[in-house]
């Protein structure tokens, strides 16, 4: 399992390495504005810049707006936990937000992988299972697992979620998890499921 | 929303798309992932189709329906799978330059 995301990973990465070359050395239009063109900056192109603002200085107290007083796009569009995390991983490691965050999102793509894999293996198989690891690991989009975005957390939280949703662990994550445990095993009994 | 961009081709294409993903959801194949994963899926999709615009971040939100992926059809046809995954493979060079170069968000 984690083979294949090691190996799905290195491919993105020198996917998104050798075209990072070419772009720069000819000149291409890039996503985002570069004051410090390397690899990590480049993988936090487009609003990761609004997740670097969160985690270094917050959200703004007041809404940027343009001559017109509309509100321009700000950091309020972005949720805090993926920064957050990144921050924490910064301070602990003294590691610059970029490569902290290409990291984080980088392991909790990992981690996604393994959700996925945990929901669907008792359900469909280890075959069916590893098929649907694999084409989730080196989709078109999977670079959305290493870039500086909050989508490997997401995915990682939904699909782990989705894994405790649909087995009695459900109940250890609320409230008088012991007890909801106990009826909804007898309530899964009942049914006969 | 579709009709205002691709006219009448675009709203078919939604209706398509829509009975596409119906038909793949209530296929016999599916029943391990009943209820719970098919119902989410579904319910995933109704939600997309009622609040998302047509927007370069459209595939990027069809993410949360990989746990689909586990359709047992797809592991147990070669073509099928071998087929998405080099698709996949070779689509990711194009959807990089796609989005880092040419149309990003």
């Amino acid at each position: 399992m984690l083979v294949i995301w090691a190996t799905s990973r290195l491919l993105t990465t020198t996917l998104l390495a050798s075209l990072f070359i070419v772009a720069t050395r000819l000149d291409w239009n890039f996503a985002s504005h570069r004051s410090d063109p390397n690899f990590f900056t480049f993988s936090g192109s487009w609003d990761s810049s609004f997740y670097r603002q969160i985690a270094l200085r917050g959200y703004p107290t007041e809404l940027p707006t343009d001559v017109a007083g509309n509100v321009l796009p700000n950091a309020w569009a972005f949720l805090p936990v993926f920064p957050w995390l990144v921050r924490g991983v910064s301070a602990l490691t003294g590691i610059e937000f970029y490569v902290a965050g290409v990291l984080v999102a980088t392991l909790l793509g990992a981690l996604a992988a393994l959700a996925l894999y945990r929901l669907l293996s008792p359900r469909v198989g280890v075959h069916s299972a590893l098929w649907a690891v694999a084409l989730f690991c080196f989709g078109p989009l999977s670079f959305i697992l290493q870039a500086a975005y909050a989508e490997s957390l997401f995915s990682r939280s939904l699909l782990a979620l989705s894994r405790a949703f649909t087995t009695p662990i459900w109940s250890l994550s609320c409230p008088g998890g012991p007890a909801s445990s106990v009826g909804f095993r007898s309530f899964r009994s009942r049914r006969g499921f | 929303m579709a009709g205002k961009y691709l006219g009448l081709a675009g709203i078919a294409l939604v209706l398509v798309l829509a009975a596409g993903f119906g038909w793949w959801l209530s296929r016999r194949a599916l029943y391990p992932l009943r209820p719970e994963v098919v119902a989410y899926s579904a319910s995933y999709g109704f939600y997309l189709v009622a609040v998302f615009l047509p927007q370069q971040s459209l595939f990027r939100l069809l993410l949360p329906l990989a746990p689909l992926l586990g359709d047992p059809a797809i592991a147990r046809s070669k073509p099928l799978r071998r087929g998405l995954l080099v698709g996949s493979i070779a689509l990711q060079p194009v959807v990089i330059v796609l989005l880092w170069f040419i149309g990003y968000p």
